[in-house]
């Protein structure tokens, strides 16, 4: 184990009551890599990302590195669909600054955001609402704020692809690569998605990893 | 008149910073799901300040003429109180928590209705602190706070992108942000606890959630310009309203007068609203 490990450990799997959620993992991830955790509806994926974004799970085995909490962006899947205040899609995406930079930068980001992003935006779009955006405009908002706005150096996102169309879906995956590839910040991303990334497995190749979360019965106590 | 407004100068800093201040908290607490929960810290804070009156009368010589600042460390403990409670019934995975909310904000309301049927002689002070009595707020009280709200909007001021981040976190994606950690006890508590303390239960609930609601009807894309607009009208119409209490209605309490601009004013901002976008259509 070095530095250049974000996450490691044997034997682990989330407790639900006195039941393991999945088939013991034993795991090291480094710096760079793109994470791919796959497994059945119920397996324990999203449950995994939130244990890696800090939140408080009960769990087996030994965890020996995991990321630390100011190095995390964690996304996780939509919860509700309308919002009390009406957020445009570009403020949306924006918010995402808003946790490492001063409100002045902040405001330069966003302009940046208004004419270096038309892969993810289009000027009608940028001013949508967030209650009145289809799914696929949502998600966009939220990868682009997330993808391109934020400094994190690990990304949680629980199903990203959901909802995009091909060219966004091409857009993600470029953005992926470049995060984790670029040399300064050496990005981690863990993804979970039921859709197969090809275009990434075979353009990472050594960075790309896999996890597959097997179920376990909930009969099955801990031993 | 001249004479009677120069009594109540400072009272207009009091009222005018405070419905800002809470027309914003409403704003990001209606986001985040917790209107319920600030009812309870409210009325917590009502009853947080009257439990502190009746141990210091109970405990010092009654003689002794008690500052009404006595008051605030007791609203503001109970507010966090209450909090906690209202917090953990949120971070229960149950479908009944607004009900759990509500039953808690009624016990605590039965629970001061008790205090006071118990102790006759808080009559006042729960008058104040329930519909509220600005009016009565004395010069140094409302310095002290004018003071106070400037530093406190300056905080939120600076905070205000964070603050946008954390409820859209919360109302979208499901993080919730911890209720009792850095950043939302002085939204969720303090300045609820404060204008109880100041302004009492009925003007506070009233100018956190009034001017958001309303103004939420007339549906407009930009968070930032709807809290804008928020604190906009939370700071004018409780001005107007203190002068027309004090000009016409001085018979009356002033709460419900402030209550009553605030809502006409916010109507008058959504008509306006709607008949621009009228006339932007059909032309």
């Amino acid at each position: 184990m070095t530095n250049e490990h974000v996450f490691c450990c044997s034997s682990f799997s989330i407790l639900l009551g006195s039941n393991q959620l999945f088939a013991p993992l034993s795991v090291k991830v480094e710096r760079g890599q793109v994470v791919h955790i796959m497994g059945d509806n119920g397996a324990g994926k999203s449950t995994l990302l939130r244990y890696l974004s800090t939140e408080n799970v009960r769990h087996t085995g030994e965890v020996a590195v995991r990321p630390a909490a100011s190095d995390i962006l964690y996304l996780p899947q939509i919860q509700l669909i309308r919002s009390h205040l009406p957020f445009t899609l570009e403020e949306v995406s924006s918010l995402f600054a808003c946790q490492s930079l001063q409100p002045g930068s902040l405001v330069k980001k966003q302009r940046r955001l208004l004419s270096e992003f038309p892969d993810w935006f289009n000027a009608e779009q940028r001013g949508k609402n967030w209650n009145d955006a289809s799914g696929g405009e949502r998600m966009r908002a939220l990868l682009a704020g997330a993808l391109r706005l934020s400094d994190r150096a690990v990304l949680l996102l629980d199903e990203p692809l959901n909802h995009l169309d091909s060219r966004a879906m091409e857009a993600f995956q470029d953005d992926v690569l470049r995060l984790v590839e670029s040399q300064g910040r050496r990005v981690t991303a863990f993804l979970v998605s039921h859709a197969p990334l090809e275009l990434l497995s075979v353009r990472l190749r050594s960075r790309y990893q896999p996890i597959l979360l097997q179920k376990l019965p909930p009969e099955v106590d801990m031993p | 008149m001249i004479e009677l407004l120069a009594i109540y100068a400072w009272t207009f800093p009091v009222v005018g910073l405070m419905g800002a201040l809470l027309a914003f908290c409403g704003a990001h607490l209606a986001t985040q799901g917790r209107t319920l929960q600030s009812l309870s810290i409210a009325q917590g804070a009502e009853l947080g300040s009257l439990v502190l009156m009746i141990v210091l009368f109970s405990s010092v010589a009654s003689e002794i003429e008690l500052a009404s600042w006595i008051g605030i460390p007791g609203a503001v403990g109970f507010a966090f109180f209450c909090g906690f409670l209202a917090e953990k019934i949120l971070l229960l995975n149950l479908g009944s928590r607004s009900t759990l909310l509500f039953s808690l904000w009624i016990i605590l309301l039965a629970a001061t209705q008790l205090l006071v049927a118990l102790h006759p002689a808080l009559e006042s002070h729960f008058s104040r602190v329930a519909v509220g009595d600005i009016a009565t707020l004395t010069r140094s009280e409302s310095q002290i706070l004018t003071l106070i709200l400037i530093c406190l909007g300056g905080i939120v001021f600076g905070k205000r992108n964070q603050y946008l981040y954390v409820s859209f976190a919360d109302a979208v994606l499901g993080v919730r942000s911890n209720g009792l950690g850095f950043k939302i006890p002085l939204l969720l508590v303090f300045l609820p606890a404060l204008g109880t303390w100041a302004m009492g239960f009925l003007y506070t609930c009233a100018a956190m959630f009034i001017p958001t609601t309303l103004l939420s009807l007339s549906v407009r894309a930009g968070a930032r310009e709807h809290i804008f607009r928020c604190c906009l009208v939370g700071l004018l119409a409780p001005l107007i309203g203190l002068y027309l209490s004090l000009h016409y209605f001085s018979g009356v309490p002033t709460a419900p007068i402030l209550i009553l601009v605030c809502a006409i004013t916010t109507i008058g901002v959504v008509i306006v609203d709607s008949l621009k976008r009228l006339v932007s259509v059909q032309s």
